[in-house]
């Protein structure tokens, strides 16, 4: 039960991440000052 | 360029639990680098604002460069953390530079304010946008697009400035304004190729005081 719990819980914080990184790859950088590799999954 | 040691850490423990792939992992490191380094710059900027007595000014300052960035691109630190105490100790100083001037500049009336973003707006539009090797162009299109976007976020943002002067000159308004400019006339210093010198001598002396 905790295993699967915390599996689910390490899936629905990946696919927050998915999210942030693909809108994070839509503008040429983000607000800050630091602009991290894009990864080569999101390179179009 | 190598993740920062969290971002990977964070991206290791979810893809062994989730049995994910090398590149997989990767875009999670970067969506954690993108929250973690955003949020820091953000946190500093305004820590630093609050301590400054120069919220208000920080926060129009930001709208401005936040409005136009995403599409104009520019120079950038090569760690987050350098970037946050960049942002850290700039805006925060040239808000309450702005909140200094602003009685003096309501004396001068509102052509000193357009003549600074119209030499904003002028650097955008000749320059705008500068990609970086951490997020290059992909595909044709995309240059074309941004350099329209960027143009008109400037615009929009250059008119939204002189709104906020033209609304209340004599109070806040001024101020406002004037911090706007100068996050206009920030992003425009960031797209020459001085500002690329000035942010790249300043991250390296930042990386030689304090270690990477």
């Amino acid at each position: 039960m905790l295993r699967r719990t915390g599996t689910w819980l390490a899936g629905l914080l990946a696919g927050v991440l998915v999210l942030v990184a693909q809108a994070g790859v839509g503008p040429l950088c983000t607000w800050g000052w630091y602009q991290p590799e894009t990864p080569r999954a999101l390179r179009k | 360029m190598p993740r920062m040691m969290l971002a990977a850490r964070i991206a290791d423990l979810l893809g062994d639990r989730l049995g994910l792939d090398p590149d997989r992992r990767d875009v999670l490191a970067y969506g954690v680098e993108i929250l973690v380094s955003n949020l820091a710059s953000l946190g500093a900027a305004l820590a630093g604002a609050w301590l400054l007595g120069c919220l208000p000014e920080a926060a129009a300052f930001l709208l401005a460069v936040g409005l136009v960035r995403p599409w104009a691109g520019g120079a950038h630190c090569t760690s987050a953390a350098r970037c946050a105490l960049l942002t850290g100790v700039t805006v925060p100083l040239l808000a309450r530079l702005a909140g200094e001037l602003a009685p003096r500049a309501v004396l001068c009336g509102p052509w000193p304010l357009a003549a600074a973003c119209g030499a904003a707006l002028v650097v955008i539009w000749r320059l705008a946008p500068v990609a970086s090797a951490a997020r290059p162009f992909f595909g044709t299109g995309e240059r074309l697009r941004f350099r329209r976007l960027a143009r008109v976020a400037a615009a929009v943002a250059a008119v939204a400035v002189l709104t906020v002067w033209h609304l209340d000159p004599a109070g806040r308004g001024a101020s406002l304004a004037l911090a706007g400019a100068a996050g206009l006339l920030w992003e425009a210093l960031v797209l020459s190729r001085p500002g690329h010198r000035l942010v790249g001598r300043v991250d390296r002396l930042l990386e030689t005081l304090l270690g990477r």
